[in-house]
C-alpha cells in the first residue's frame, strides 16, 4: 500500500516538510502583524480618543485572565 | 440612534467605526496570507508527491476531500459570525471569528476589555472608543497567544510530561475547570444588567445541552457542529421576546 | 494559522487518506492530510468571503436599526451561555462544574455588587480560584484509577 515504510523518507519528502515548516511559521508571523494592524490603525491614528492607560488596563485584564488559562491548558 | 455631532466617546454608532475601509484592507491582507500560505503547501506537496508515490490524481482526491469534508463546518462559523456582526463589524468578524481566534475567546477576551474602559460589550456604555479598545485588546490578546504557544510548545512539552506523572488531573480536568469557571464567570455577570440578559444566557446555554445530547443520541454529528450558531440564534430569540415583554433594556 | 482551522478538520484528513489508500503516519498519508488541510481552507476562505464579506455586508445594510440593537445587546449572553455549556459538556464531571458554578455566582452576584470596582477582574479571580480549588478538593481516594469508580463521582453518561 505505502511506498515508503522502510528506511529514511526520501529527499523529496524531507523538502516537502521544511518547505511547509518554514513558510508556516514566516505566514503566521506575518499573518499576526497583518491582523494587528487594523486595530493598531485604530487606536493610533483613528481619533477615537483611545487613551494608553485605557489600553494597557484592557489589555492586561484581558491577558491575566487567559494566561492563567494558557498556562494550565495541556499543549497538544 | 445617535447624532452625526457625538464624539466617539459617546457615539454607539460602533459600525461606523467597525466597518471603516482600513479595517477592511487590514482584513483583506489577512486573507491573502492564508491563500498564500496554502499555495505554497499546495505546490509543495505537488513536487514531493512524485517522490512517494502520490500522483496528481491522488493529490487532487486528497484536496477535494478535504473541501467537501469543510462544507458542513463552514457554514457553522458563517452562521455564528454573522449574529456577532452587529457587535464587531464585517472586516472585525471575518479575521477574529472566521480566521484567527474562536468564538469563545474572541467574545470573552472583549467583554474583559470593554469592562476596563468601564463599559458592557454590546450595552449603552458600549461607544466607538470602547470597540476600540475592546477590538486591539483581543487582537493583542490572540496574537500573545499564538506567540507564546509557538515560542514555548517545546518547553512546556517537557514539564508537561514530568506533571502527567505526578498527577494526570492537573492535565486533564484542571484546564477545562478553568475554562467552565471563566466563560460562566463571563455569563453570569450578565445576568446583573437585565431579566432578558439572563434569558438569552439561560437559553442559550440550554439550547447548547440540547444539541450535544440530539446529536449524540441520534448520532447526528452535523447538530453539534451547528450547535453554536442556533443556540446563539435560539438565545437571541428568547432575549427578543423578554425584551418585547419589559424585562430589558426597552429596545424599540 | 492554517492550523487554526486544520484543527477542527481532522477528520477531513482522515477521509482524504482513506479515499487515496494511504496509512496515516506515512509520508503519502501527510501528503494527502496536507492537500486535505488546503482544500478545507479554500472551503472555508471561499464561504467566509461568499456568506459573511458579501452577503453579511448587504444584511448589515437592510437590517433595520431596532433588530441590529436587540442583536447587539444580547448575542454576549447568549454566546457566554451556549460556550459556558460546550465546556461542561467537554469536561464531563459534576465535581470541578460544581466548583465552577459556585464560585463564578459568588464572584459575580456576591463580589462584584459590593465592589464594583472589581468587575472587570472578576473573570480572572473566578479562574484562579476554581483551579485552585479544583486542585485542593480533588478525589483524593488512591489517585490514577480509583478517580473515576471511588467516590461515587458522576462521569456523564
Amino acid at each position: 500500500m505505502s511506498t515508503s515504510t522502510l528506511g529514511n523518507p526520501p529527499r523529496s519528502m524531507a523538502q516537502f516538510t521544511a518547505t511547509t515548516t518554514r513558510a508556516g511559521r514566516l505566514t503566521m508571523i506575518i499573518g499576526l502583524m497583518v491582523s494587528l494592524s487594523g486595530p493598531l490603525y485604530l487606536v493610533l491614528f483613528a481619533d477615537l480618543g483611545v487613551t494608553a492607560s485605557a489600553l494597557l488596563t484592557a489589555f492586561a485584564a484581558v491577558a491575566g485572565t487567559f494566561f492563567i488559562i494558557w498556562l494550565v491548558e495541556p499543549v497538544t | 440612534m445617535t447624532s452625526p455631532a457625538a464624539s466617539p466617546e459617546t457615539s454607539t454608532d460602533v459600525l461606523a467605526v467597525a466597518n471603516m475601509p482600513l479595517l477592511w484592507v487590514s482584513a483583506l491582507g489577512v486573507f491573502l496570507v492564508i491563500i498564500v500560505q496554502t499555495a505554497i503547501y499546495m505546490k509543495a506537496a505537488r513536487r514531493a508527491g512524485p517522490g512517494v508515490g502520490m500522483d496528481r490524481h491522488d493529490l487532487r482526491v486528497s484536496f477535494r476531500s478535504g473541501a467537501v469534508a469543510a462544507l458542513g463546518p463552514s457554514v457553522a462559523v458563517v452562521i455564528v459570525a454573522l449574529s456577532l456582526l452587529a457587535l464587531f463589524g464585517t472586516p472585525g468578524v471575518l479575521v477574529r471569528i472566521g480566521l484567527i481566534g474562536s468564538v469563545a475567546y474572541e467574545t470573552g477576551a472583549a467583554s474583559i476589555a470593554a469592562g476596563a474602559a468601564g463599559a458592557e460589550l454590546g450595552g449603552p456604555g458600549y461607544t466607538q472608543t470602547a470597540f476600540a479598545v475592546a477590538f486591539f485588546a483581543m487582537s493583542a490578546g490572540g496574537a500573545m497567544w499564538m506567540l507564546a504557544t509557538l515560542l514555548l510548545t517545546p518547553v512546556l512539552q517537557r514539564s508537561e510530561k514530568r506533571i502527567a506523572r505526578l498527577n494526570p488531573l492537573v492535565l486533564t480536568v484542571v484546564p477545562g475547570a478553568a475554562l467552565v469557571a471563566a466563560f460562566l464567570s463571563l455569563g453570569i455577570a450578565e445576568v446583573r444588567i437585565s431579566a432578558a440578559h439572563t434569558t438569552a444566557l439561560v437559553v442559550g446555554g440550554a439550547s447548547m445541552g440540547l444539541a450535544a445530547y440530539a446529536a449524540s443520541r441520534l448520532s447526528l454529528p452535523w447538530i453539534r457542529e451547528w450547535g453554536l450558531g442556533l443556540s446563539i440564534l435560539s438565545g437571541l430569540a428568547a432575549a427578543y421576546v423578554a425584551d418585547q415583554a419589559g424585562l430589558g433594556l426597552g429596545i424599540s | 494559522m492554517i492550523g487554526n482551522i486544520s484543527n477542527k478538520l481532522l477528520p477531513s484528513a482522515v477521509v482524504a487518506q482513506q479515499n487515496v489508500g494511504a496509512q496515516p503516519g506515512t509520508d503519502r498519508g501527510s501528503l494527502a492530510a496536507s492537500m486535505a488541510i488546503c482544500g478545507a481552507a479554500v472551503v472555508h476562505i471561499v464561504s467566509l468571503v461568499i456568506f459573511v464579506g458579501l452577503m453579511g455586508t448587504w444584511l448589515l445594510s437592510i437590517t433595520p436599526e431596532t433588530v441590529l440593537e436587540v442583536v447587539r445587546t444580547y448575542v454576549v449572553p447568549a454566546v457566554f451561555g451556549a460556550v459556558a455549556v460546550q465546556a461542561i459538556i467537554t469536561v464531563r464531571r459534576l465535581r470541578p462544574v460544581v466548583i465552577a458554578f459556585a464560585v463564578a455566582v459568588l464572584v459575580q452576584l456576591g463580589l462584584v455588587p459590593l465592589m464594583p470596582g472589581l468587575a472587570f477582574v472578576a473573570t480572572g479571580i473566578c479562574v484562579l480560584t476554581t483551579i485552585l480549588l479544583t486542585w485542593f478538593l480533588r478525589p483524593r481516594v488512591a489517585e490514577g484509577r480509583a478517580e473515576t469508580a471511588a467516590s461515587g463521582q458522576p462521569q456523564g453518561k
